[in-house]
């Protein structure tokens, strides 16, 4: 390396999933950078890698840094051997790392995207261009092969494409072309299965932020027998119990915190908010510190065998608290739930159920109750794909939102008719996303509302990190304010506007 | 090894042996000769890595294996790329007319290249304190190629390696030149104390940032450093912005930024090792933080680190051993008084303000891994860019020490010069456009200037590098979120592999 400070946290990450015990890092002294800051730049960065260590249970001690001149090498080796000796005392990092296997041959991949193709209903596909007329992808990258295409590429058995080509990463499966379809053509999971074809063929996807995100989620699934330490967001006045009927899942929220740390977006107020809106009604749910990541990103970016192993985790952690309705903010991990989880494993025992529709509820049975407001104040509202189009859960967030007393203001494209905030499972981020993205906060500017409201933390990471740099054109035209639904309606709740 | 590559026909190569860091590499040099492109071939440095620091024979084997796999597995991720050229222009720029200075300029000029020395000060000073580079002392007599520019400001350095566009105001008027090499003599030890009034400079519990690094190089060994005054422990900490009374007000010094960022590098350091430790800064409104320190004081901030932003110096008096900062915050009309253990007083003392001036122009870092010593072996042009530093100060060893580092460092830059054109790795930054999302969140962090962000087309911008401005430090990379942004030679998957082979081979 040329400077610690090209050091990426990715690679850390990516080491210890591997199996690496420990890592030093050894560089030139603070105040002796060659380049003037990197090695600050570096140690900054290493907070955050230890951060997320801490978060999935690996020891930050896992890591030192060492800052030294040619003339610090007995202190060095001294230093070195201290390391050694102390991870030898933490003991091997508790991950079996998988066997890398081998590539796929072809023709296993041509019968199972056959299969795919019965499995989708893709073969009913009649080539009408529903779909392609929809997508916005090609409105911003002509060169994207149109939903369409993919489609009839696969019934033709063309599979060529599946072992370098983009274009299947680059699919946000926002699911608006299958919302679409007069016949039936389940797009989405036709891509997922595509998915999983392609890395089975080494045809990896450009993750964003290297990686790093996954190899953490790929670190949850692996790791055996370890201490999670996930609870650290909890406020002391929140109440929640060891034992509940309602199990609140969080999902990977501390951790996007960890990541993002320099964007300081602090996600877990949205967890927070949410155990507060259910205490205002009377509900105290229970929060495991063993749950894991759901497995969403792991299975859209093709990698079932992690997937299967979070959903065994969790699914375990969950039957085991006796839990009968479980509470998510995130759509995603929602619909890995109700969608994916229930299609390995069948009936779950429990009832999935979004924030949204669970505070709704609360509120139809007369527990939550919202102050009266003089004023409406306008907001408008961004349908996640997940929520929106794929589960359709479309009323509830609005009727929150009337019942506390803002009015919401809709978008050009809107409820099951949504526009996509651009990424999906960390893959393929591109111009094109920030194009999407622009576009996007252009439609909820045109509304003239004070916040844009999202009930998808994934979609206000990434809408948000569209406004987070310069711009291409004027802030004004595109500048308004993302909240999580979750925190506006506690906000409102404690007399907040 | 050409033989073996002309029959196998070979492309790529891995050598295990010793460091490649060394000047013209010879083996790869030889590689190159036989066609094969430079940037294909690894060098693994087994003698450091494993011969040196391992006393038994079976470890050493086994890491020398693992560092070879992983090279083999990064070098078939290599591209084969290009060198970068420069045209180096046969003209020295000295900045500092002390002993040093002429010395190298004297060298220099007898080498046949041009020399500017210059120096912000004019003639006929102490000869104890500097000698005195009066073009009438004789001193430099016979040096035609030498001219000396007194009472000099510099007004800007631009240009890249080789072709740096100077321009100077000076007694006579503004001067303009192109030079190759640049040596920087900075004076004494900053003494930033010399500006507080002297009752407070007698306070103990004042110290520079220099007299700081000390102390806190004491509390990395174990050390537990007490309240200078009475012996007390420390809890809180001042780091006090000292600002120029006969500055243009508003115009921030950017002499200044190096030390405030030397200052803030120190308060983490320090925060790190004692975290209930309070620190607190106070930055002038007016001269506020400049650019480049804005990531690093952002980044302390975070770890709790106080920063204030004070309407005019505040006023350091002591009191019963313990020291007291007053200072009046923005927007408020009264003072505050905040007692701390000790005050470090930041800032350059003004008489060294070329110098530092220079070195943030130039970007060049201040430490003292930047001076002549480092460089002294004449090591390859892509580390230093023709820039050399030589650090000066009142003792005697620092003053020896510059007079050791004076003639390699005149020596490399004549070699440098001599070259003509110098070929440097293209090791640097380069974007994937596609996924480029225009933030500039990379040219943020960019300390030299290299990243510019364009139009692609209405609605879109795309980062450019200017390859012949990059160093390759690699902080845009990581500044990327999206990945977008790579480092030639050291891409993620070139490095990824690099990493995985090892560990395969060490694990499996
Ligand atoms: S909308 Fe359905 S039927 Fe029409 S082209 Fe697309 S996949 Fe085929
Ligand atoms: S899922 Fe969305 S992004 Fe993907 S092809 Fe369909 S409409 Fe386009
Ligand atoms: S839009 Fe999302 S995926 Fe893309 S860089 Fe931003 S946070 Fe990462
Ligand atoms: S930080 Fe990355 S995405 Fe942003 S402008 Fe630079 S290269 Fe493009
Ligand atoms: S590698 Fe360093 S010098 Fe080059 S463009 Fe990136 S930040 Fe700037």
């Amino acid at each position: 390396m040329r400077c610690t400070g090209s050091i990426d946290p990715a690679l850390f990450i990516q080491a210890f999933e591997k199996g690496v015990d420990g890592i030093a890092v050894i560089g030139c002294r603070l105040e002796e950078c060659r380049y003037r800051f990197g090695n600050v730049f570096a140690e900054e960065k290493l907070t955050h890698v230890k951060g997320l260590l801490e978060l999935l249970g690996l020891s930050a001690d896992r890591i030192i840094s060492e800052r030294v001149t040619s003339a610090d090498g007995a202190k060095l080796a001294d230093r070195l051997e201290a390391f050694v000796n102390e991870i030898r005392e933490l003991g091997p990092v508790p991950i079996t790392p998988s066997r890398k296997a081998k590539n796929a041959d072809k023709e296993s991949v041509d019968k199972e995207v056959k299969q795919l193709v019965e499995d989708t209903k893709a073969y009913k596909c009649v080539d009408c261009g529903k779909c392609t007329a929809v997508c916005p992808i090609p409105k911003f990258e002509p060169e994207f092969p149109m939903p369409r295409i993919m489609v009839l590429r696969s019934i033709e058995g063309m599979t060529d494409h599946l072992s370098d080509g983009q274009d299947i990463w680059t699919c946000t499966t926002c699911g608006l072309c299958n919302s679409l379809c007069p016949f039936d053509v389940d797009y989405c999971g036709f891509i997922q299965g595509l998915r999983a074809q392609a890395r089975a063929l080494g045809n990896d996807p450009t993750c964003s932020h290297r990686g790093l995100i996954h190899s953490a989620m790929r670190i949850m699934a692996k790791a055996t027998s370890i201490r999670q330490d996930r609870l650290r967001w909890i406020p002391p006045d929140l109440s929640i119990s060891e034992r509940s009927d309602v199990f609140y899942f969080v999902g990977c929220l501390p951790h996007f915190d960890t990541v993002l740390a320099d964007r300081n977006l602090r996600l877990t107020d949205i967890s927070v908010a949410a155990v507060q809106l259910m205490n205002a009604a009377g509900v105290s749910p229970h929060i495991s510190n063993d749950e894991v990541c759901c497995g969403h990103d792991l299975i859209w970016t093709g990698d079932e065998e992690n997937f299967l192993k979070l959903m065994d985790k969790n699914l375990k952690i969950i039957r085991k608290s006796g839990a009968e309705t479980v509470v998510f903010s995130c759509p995603e991990c929602y619909r890995t739930f109700l969608r994916d989880y229930q299609e390995f494993e069948g009936d779950l025992g429990f009832e999935p159920l979004h924030i949204s529709e669970y505070l709704q509820r609360l509120m139809d049975d007369g527990r939550l109750t919202f102050p009266k407001r003089e004023s409406a104040t306008p907001v408008t509202y961004h349908d996640s794909c997940r929520l929106g189009i794929h589960l359709e859960v479309i009323d509830s967030p609005r009727r929150l939102f009337e019942a506390a007393g803002l009015k919401v203001v809709e978008m050009d494209n809107t409820k099951n008719r949504s526009y996509c905030c651009g990424n999906c499972a960390w893959t393929n981020c591109s111009s094109t996303t920030m194009k999407m993205q622009l576009e996007r906060m252009r439609q909820a500017k045109r509304t003239g509302a004070e916040y844009l409201l999202t009930s998808d933390p994934k979609c206000q990471i990434h809408l948000s990190c569209a406004m987070s740099g310069k711009l291409p054109i004027e802030r004004e035209l595109v500048d308004v304010p993302v909240k999580d639904m979750a925190i506006a309606l506690a906000e409102i709740l404690k007399g907040k506007t | 090894m050409r033989e073996f590559c002309d029959k196998r026909g070979r492309e790529r190569v891995v050598i295990g042996a010793c460091s490649p860091e060394v000047p013209e590499n010879p083996l790869r040099g030889d590689l190159e000769e036989a066609g094969i492109n430079g940037y294909l071939v690894e060098q693994v440095d087994i003698r450091e890595q494993c011969a040196w620091v391992h006393s038994s024979i079976g470890p050493a084997t086994a890491k020398a294996t693992a560092l070879i796999r992983g090279a083999i597995d990064r070098s078939l991720r290599q591209e084969p790329l290009e060198d970068l050229s420069f045209d180096i222009a046969g003209a020295a720029l000295i900045i500092g007319c002390s002993e040093p200075g002429i010395q190298a300029a004297m060298k220099i000029s007898e080498a046949g290249f041009r020399v500017y020395l210059i120096d912000e000060e004019g003639s006929g000073r102490s000869p104890t304190e500097r000698t005195p580079a009066d073009p009438d002392s004789g001193i430099l007599a016979g040096h035609e190629n030498v001219e000396i520019l007194l009472n000099c400001h510099i007004e800007a350095i631009d240009g890249i390696f080789g072709r740096r566009h100077v321009k100077v105001h000076t007694a006579q008027g503004p001067r303009e030149f192109e030079v190759g090499t640049i040596l920087v003599v900075t004076p004494r030890e900053a003494s930033a104390k010399d500006s507080f009034d002297h009752s407070s400079s007698d306070n103990p519990s004042l110290i520079t940032v220099a007299e700081f690094e000390r102390l806190l190089m004491g509390l990395e060994k174990g050390m537990q450093p007490l309240r200078p005054s009475d012996g007390a422990p420390l809890r809180r900490i001042g780091f006090v912005q000292r600002v120029d009374d006969d500055k243009e007000a508003g115009r921030a010094a950017p002499e200044q930024s190096a030390f405030i960022a030397l200052a803030i590098t120190q308060a983490l350091r320090l925060k790190r090792l004692r975290p209930d430790m309070e620190i607190d800064f106070y930055v002038h409104e007016a001269e506020g933080l400049l650019r480049t320190s804005k990531a690093l004081s952002d980044s302390a901030a975070r770890s709790g680190i106080k920063f204030n932003s004070v309407a005019a110096p505040p006023d350091i008096t002591s009191e019963d051993g313990s020291t007291l900062v007053r200072a009046r915050h923005l927007g408020h009309d009264e003072s505050t008084d905040v007692e701390s253990d000790l005050v470090v007083a930041v800032g350059d003392r003004r008489a060294s303000g070329m110098a530092s001036r220079a070195l943030e122009l130039l970007h060049a870092g201040t430490g003292e891994s930047r001076t002549g010593g480092d460089f002294a072996g004449g090591q390859a042009a892509d580390l230093n860019r023709g820039i050399f530093v030589i650090r000066t100060s009142d003792s005697k060893e620092a003053a020896a020490r510059a007079d050791n580092e004076t003639e390699p460092a005149a020596s490399a830059m004549v070699r440098i010069m001599r070259q003509q054109t110098v070929r440097v790795p293209r090791h640097v930054a380069h974007v994937q456009e596609y996924r480029c999302r225009g933030c500039g969140k990379c040219a943020d962090i960019c300390e030299h200037d290299a990243i510019k962000l364009v139009e692609k087309e209405k609605g879109e911008q795309v980062a450019q590098i200017d390859e012949l401005r990059c160093e390759g430090c690699g902080l845009c990379r990581v500044a990327c979120c999206n990945g977008a942004m790579a480092l030639l030679g050291y891409t993620t998957t070139q490095l990824l592999a690099q990493m995985l082979g090892m560990i395969e081979e060490v694990g499996g």
